[in-house]
């Protein structure tokens, strides 16, 4: 068991299905880029999503806080 | 109203009966816990982040792989556990997720409910909502996706809903937030309510549901009634919890079965049928639909987009407004014309020069910062005054395409086409993914059904796909010239069917086949294009700078070794039989290092006017055809194999400068 960062839901912008972008990593682990390479592969139908980096994330939120 | 029932606050360490304590995911804190219940897909996962914020605790369900995620939501001052359940479309399972949530509920591991339903299907999900009332839980129903049910023309009498289901139905919208006030007031006043009436059903089942629930002594975590229907069901859970919380557990056993018997084995289907009728009954008059708009500007205009007749009309217009104007005239014209020539030559490129010289007294040296291949005045260049403005407004097109559901409509549209050479509609994918960046749309070809669709999209990727970036510098040098650009993607297009039907002839193997669910036609939502076409250009940015300043680095030792003219001689009788002046022999060197090094290059020699129509337009083409990357064709080994990846290799090489110089030939001869 252990805490961490709460998996951004994502929804695919393929399919459009929604996944969790830690549950989509498996789809590409086998990938030597996967740790580091920013996508988030949907797990329904392989398209590879943009992961929002933390940066954009906190000024999303500042955003619509405000 | 129905009548409630209080609910007695559970003792939350003694909650399995016999055997000790359930298997639920819950460590026994003396928090009152939530749980998120709800089929997959209905933005459950949305409303659990909204609800709980920033951090989770992830942990495996005992015995399982599958994880279950908890947070904590606050309100009014107390702090709820948060469970996220696996989605399921019934408390009867057919899967491991469906299991363990079931085993959650089942087994007192949530005090409150909370069921997440997509608005536009309330027919299809209502009977679980029913199955939870059964247990006897507080329970608040979470309508949301309620703006993609208006936009259906739906409209949901929700408090009709909430009068006859004797609970607080909500809409939401989990992705904007819409309804989270609403929806945390509903919680708190659930957390201290009474547990809602558990309904009945007609036409027998109430009755041997009954029956077997009055053969159920023990105490059990939930309210027996569920136990008794899923027993009626010959579900194994509930038979394994009436073995532990059972006296004689043989006796409830017995009731089940001579109740099933009554059903001559459709026990199973009656008792779902029953609370799908119950579902309807509910439901009637409180789903109403909005005259006129049952066809929906949006609905005739994703069917216009998936069909030939007006949807490849549609795609051409796209592929000039966004590709040729947006993304060619103004992101490779006017911005890297703005970007090179009024920051970098104006003021960084003199300003570094100036610099390097006062700082760095040898020359060899100089070079390799300010230089003709310098890591400042072309490695940077480069990538931030060329590359970076060509793919940001290339993204913010594709983003736009995306964000809008059109993708999965082009691949319905070039399905049907895409079956002559081999390929199915999903194929749409990593082809599309291939005008982003070519190497990582390789490794998506794993996604695809057959082998031979696996091998033949990796050819055309290599082949006939530019990247991002290599496409948005070949339209900007193309821009001006429209016969130039229709010849480039007359050829491409050409070798793009040819090479796929050839392939398709000659490489054995099943057709696939290609379903999909579509999602809806959507209006973009402005941030969301922003923050994707933001992310995309970070990602890319990061990843092609380091790239070219090394590019920059091994140009310069080349140079300073004599090994950079010899490669650019060696190259030297194929640029003379494609037509070209000697120089782009180096273009051709950055192009297997870099797709877009090479159209950086090649940018830069038509800048200098170097290039006639016909030489611009046989370097784009051959270039465009020319082998993939370096990056590309290592993911082609690891994905296809060393052997495949070499055949494409041998292939691809001698066919882009044949067609380069058979084109060459073509087009002097039409006296261009």
């Amino acid at each position: 068991m252990q805490t961490e960062r709460a998996p951004a839901a994502q929804t695919c912008g393929f399919c459009g299905r929604e996944f969790v972008e830690d549950r989509a990593q498996p789809a590409c682990g086998a990938c030597p880029l996967s740790r580091a390479c920013g996508r988030r592969r949907c797990p329904h139908c392989g398209y590879e999503n943009p992961a929002t980096p933390a940066w954009l994330a906190r000024l999303r939120s500042l955003v619509r806080t405000a | 109203m129905p009548p409630t029932r209080t609910l007695p606050r559970p003792a939350l360490e003694d909650r399995a009966c016999h055997g000790g304590r359930a298997a639920a995911p819950h460590a026994g804190a003396a928090r009152l816990r939530l749980a998120l219940v709800g089929a997959p897909n209905v933005g459950k996962s949305a409303l659990f982040n909204r609800l709980t914020g920033a951090y989770v605790t992830v942990s495996n369900y005992p015995g399982t792989s599958v994880s279950v995620d908890r947070g904590t939501l606050r309100l009014a001052g107390e702090a709820l556990e948060v469970l996220d359940t696996p989605g399921l479309y019934s408390l009867l399972p057919t899967t491991e997720e469906e299991r363990v949530t079931q085993r959650i509920l089942l087994e007192g591991g949530a005090d409150v409910l909370l069921h997440v339903v997509d608005a536009k299907s309330l027919e299809r999900m209502l009977p679980l909502t029913l199955q939870l009332l059964e247990l006897g839980r507080p329970l608040v129903l979470a309508l949301n996706m309620m703006d993609e049910a208006e936009a259906l023309g739906l409209r949901v009498e929700h408090r009709e809903l909430a009068a006859r289901l004797g609970v607080e139905v909500v809409p939401v919208v989990a992705v904007t937030g819409r309804g989270l006030r609403e929806l945390g007031d509903a919680l708190r006043r659930a957390c201290s309510a009474a547990a809602p009436a558990v309904p009945a059903y007609g036409n027998g089942v109430g009755h041997a549901v009954g029956e077997v629930r009055a053969c159920l002594r023990g105490e059990y975590p939930v309210d027996a009634a569920a136990v008794a229907a899923l027993l009626l069901q010959g579900d194994t859970v509930a038979a394994e919890l009436v073995e532990r919380c059972e006296a004689e557990p043989a006796r409830a056993r017995h009731a089940a079965l001579q109740a099933a018997a009554e059903f001559r084995g459709a026990n199973v289907y009656r008792v779902a049928y029953e609370r799908h009728r119950e579902a309807e009954r509910l439901l009637d008059g409180v789903v109403l639909a909005t005259p006129g708009r049952h066809s929906p500007w949006r609905e005739r205009l994703g069917r216009w987009l998936a069909t030939p007749l007006t949807g490849f009309p549609v795609l051409f217009g796209i592929l000039y407004l966004g590709l040729y104007q947006f993304v060619g005239q103004f992101g490779a014209g006017m911005l890297v014309d703005f970007v090179e020539t009024r920051v970098f030559e104006a003021y960084l490129n003199p300003f570094f020069t100036a610099l390097f010289a006062t700082l760095v007294p040898w020359d060899w040296l100089r070079q390799l910062f300010v230089g003709e291949y310098g890591v400042l005045t072309l490695g940077v260049r480069y990538a931030v005054a060329i590359v970076l403005p060509v793919v940001g407004t290339f993204f913010l097109f594709f983003s736009l395409l995306e964000d809008s559901g059109y993708f999965p409509r082009l691949a319905l549209l070039v399905d049907r086409g895409f079956k002559t050479i081999g390929l199915s509609g999903r194929a749409v994918i990593p082809l599309v993914l291939g005008f982003a960046c070519d190497t990582m749309a390789t490794m998506v070809t794993r996604t695809l059904e057959t082998r031979r669709e696996r091998v033949l999209a990796t050819l055309l990727l290599a082949l006939a796909i530019p990247c991002s970036a290599q496409l948005g510098v070949i339209l900007a040098i193309l821009a001006g010239q429209p016969r130039a650009f229709a010849v480039w993607g007359g050829v491409l297009l050409g070798t793009f069917l040819l090479v796929g039907w050839l392939g398709a002839k000659l490489l054995p193997g099943e057709r696939a086949s290609f379903h999909m669910e579509l999602p809806p036609l959507r209006v973009p939502r402005p941030g969301n294009v922003l923050v994707k076409t933001l992310t995309r250009m970070q990602w890319y940015f990061l990843e092609v700078l380091p790239l070219f300043l090394l590019a920059s680095v091994i140009l310069w030792v080349g140079e300073l070794t004599g090994l950079l003219q010899r490669a650019i001689g060696a190259l030297a009788p194929v640029v003379r039989l494609l037509g070209l002046p000697a120089e782009t022999a180096s273009v051709f060197l950055f192009g297997f290092f870099r797709r877009d090094y090479g159209a950086a290059g090649l940018f830069d020699l038509s800048r200098q006017g170097l290039l006639d129509a016909a030489q611009l337009t046989v370097a784009a083409v051959t270039l465009t055809l020319f082998v993939p990357c370096v990056a590309q064709f290592l993911m082609m080994v690891r994905e296809r194999g060393l052997k495949t990846a070499l055949g494409m290799f041998a292939f691809i090489t001698p066919f882009a400068f044949g067609v380069g110089a058979l084109l060459n030939l073509l087009l002097r001869g039409l006296g261009w």
